[in-house]
């Protein structure tokens, strides 16, 4: 599973949109779209400021996730924090974009805290997270059908490097996959189509962000960056 | 009550990366909650360096001009002059429990800043301080302290550049410094278990306030403390929660109630997620967080402590408002009537006695005094437009 995140929006709801067209046709298995949040506490300064970029030119999630509607052929994944969905408020959101949403990744929303989202309407799948430190029986436990696990590379925000390959990693993503059946996506830290290709050879897929939003600033940069990642393969 | 909330208040809104560390936190917590040892040690330090007992003062001349009597809860007189150290011995003393040798944590008016500081000086542990970039040049002085004290001050010019940037940066701080550091957070906020391990260091405040009272064979009709994220507050309540004595949470009333002139979550928020918890927000419609304003550094926080709205919904306590003005009057009535230059955060817990001494005539009242005002001298001066008296 070969996927990228975008911040929704950004520069501007024209440019974004034409560059998710662009990604839907181009090898790519799904596309994250960031809706944001102006106390990320989770992303580096990349993906911050084009979020802070974002709400400042007043763009609103139903535009972003309009254009996504539209022009949809992917899997897509809304990735945000859980005050925005809260305050949508939770029940509406789920209502209107559970037909265009495969799921929810929710920065801030941690495995044991699903159920404070769901026991209030939530019917969009929500993405679990798995870490080193992740016990495997208690990530089967919320295993509901979602299409895939999304492991964080390293620890820290977003935009960070990570030593790809380091051999706790592949063995914490080889246990789970084995333990659970489920698609492990690894994230955080991928910089290039070689990082990439070398986290296809222990993970289901990888994603994106940090190198992908610096190009969305700049189409032409952003589609040679993005059919590359899509024609990415398994070595 | 599901474990990590009060009522549906709490939780931990973070990072999965981050969940170990709170697990770690809580455990470490439960084990030295009751533990002889662990708070013979606290008692220790709080008694022989900090300064506890603090007392509890008649303010005479107040009294007798306001027509009510007025106690003070003199947190002031502690070392580092505020309550903050109560927590900051108490979480670092956690943390050589759980082997974390690096300590970060957010300032606002920089008293946390100072007392965290502190209390990493004296037990030898490496110290960070983020502080946002207003409140760094409105608190000059503590910043200086800080550095004086061996902590690295991390200015954060992000955002808002106050409180809530500081903990910003705290949070990110700590997801990737994880394996060795604590995060010391200063207030009854954030994700649990904090707002139960800061209420429970903070809760000596309201013990302490309650022998007095106790030993006078009458409890005070009211007692009041300001609220910014709650720590000061939540210690001096809970040593009167099972008692019918009226408690009051003062929240920055700042200039009005437009947007972004002040800090009422309850007066002016809704329910939110934000920095870990789930609790009242001051935020936009579409779930954006809101800007806030106080005079005071302490107070100017969009979230709150979810045991405080716990207690707001339930009604156990009523919270209401001190504008910056009425702050100011109060913090030069102490000043010129008892003697005492009080914290602009505690100001606005005076501030609001007095403003209100009608419903108060005749009655006692207990008014949690926080802090002390020397660091805000800088603020007052500029209110003032350049003159301290």
């Amino acid at each position: 599973m070969k996927g990228i995140y975008m911040m929704g929006g950004y520069p501007d709801i024209e440019t974004f949109c034409d560059e998710f067209i662009f990604s839907q046709d181009c090898g790519l298995d799904f596309v994250e779209i960031g809706l944001p949040f102006n106390d990320p506490v989770a992303d580096g300064p990349v993906i911050s400021e084009a979020g802070e970029k974002v709400i400042a030119s007043g763009v609103k999630i139903d535009e972003i996730l309009q254009c996504v509607r539209q022009n949809k052929k992917t899997g897509i994944y809304a990735m945000t924090y859980s005050n925005i969905i809260y305050n949508y408020p939770l029940e509406k959101f789920s209502e209107s974009f559970k037909d265009i949403l495969n799921g929810v990744i929710i920065a801030d929303l941690p495995n044991r805290y699903h159920h404070f989202f769901k026991d209030k309407g939530f019917e969009i799948p929500i993405i679990p997270f798995a870490t080193l430190d992740t016990n495997v029986d208690d990530l089967k436990n919320m295993l509901y059908g979602q299409d895939f696990i999304y492991f964080v590379g390293l620890k820290g925000v977003t935009g960070a490097k990570a030593k790809i390959g380091d051999l706790a990693a592949v063995e914490k993503v080889t246990q789970i996959r084995q333990c659970t059946g489920c698609k492990v996506v690894f994230g955080f830290g991928i910089k290039t189509a070689r990082d990439a290709e070398k986290v296809l050879e222990f993970a289901d897929g990888f994603v994106i962000g940090t190198e992908v939003v610096k190009r969305q600033s700049d189409p032409a940069e952003f589609k040679k960056y993005v059919a590359e990642l899509g024609s990415v393969s398994a070595q | 009550m599901e474990k990590g909330f009060y009522g549906e208040y709490g939780g931990q809104f973070v990072a999965e990366t981050l969940m170990p560390a709170l697990n770690e936190l809580e455990y470490c917590f439960e084990k030295i909650e009751k533990n002889k040892q662990f708070n013979g040690k606290l008692s220790h330090y709080l008694c022989s360096y900090a300064g506890r007992p603090t007392p509890v003062y008649y303010a005479e001349n107040i009294s007798s001009k306001y027509k009510l009597s007025l106690y003070l809860k003199r947190e002031d007189l502690l070392h580092t002059g505020a309550h903050k150290i109560n927590n900051t011995i108490g979480q670092a003393l956690m943390a050589l429990e759980m082997g974390k040798k690096r300590i970060i944590a957010e300032t606002g008016a920089g008293q946390h800043g100072v007392a965290t500081a502190t209390a990493c000086a004296l037990f030898n542990l490496e110290c960070e301080i983020y502080m946002g970039k207003t409140d760094a040049l409105r608190q000059k002085v503590n910043v200086e302290k800080m550095k004086m004290l061996g902590a690295k001050v991390n200015i954060v010019d992000k955002g808002s550049m106050t409180l809530k940037d500081a903990v910003s940066s705290c949070l990110k701080d700590w997801v990737a410094n994880v394996d060795n550091t604590h995060y010391l957070l200063g207030s009854a906020l954030g994700p649990h278990p904090f707002p139960r391990i800061v209420g429970h260091f903070q809760s000596v405040i309201g013990r302490e306030a309650r022998d007095f009272f106790e030993e006078k064979k009458a409890l005070p009709s009211a007692v009041v403390a300001c609220v910014g994220g709650g720590s000061n507050a939540i210690g001096i309540f809970k040593g009167f929660l099972d008692t019918n004595t009226e408690l009051i949470g003062v929240e920055a009333g700042g200039l009005s109630n437009a947007t972004g002139a002040h800090a009422m979550r309850f007066g002016a928020g809704k329910r939110g997620i934000f920095q870990g918890t789930h609790s009242y927000v001051i935020q936009k419609e579409n779930g954006q967080i809101s800007p806030v304003h106080s005079i005071s550094a302490g107070l100017d926080y969009p979230g709150v402590g979810p045991e405080h709205s716990y207690l707001f919904d339930t009604g156990r306590v009523d919270y209401d408002y001190c504008r910056d003005g009425d702050a100011v009057f109060a913090f030069y009535e102490l000043t010129h009537l008892e003697g005492i230059i009080p914290a602009l955060e505690s100001s606005h817990a005076l501030g609001y006695v007095l403003k209100n001494c009608e419903k108060f005539r005749e009655k006692t009242v207990l008014v949690n005094l926080s802090g002390r005002g020397d660091k805000d001298l800088d603020i007052i001066r500029e209110y003032n437009g350049g003159s301290l008296v």
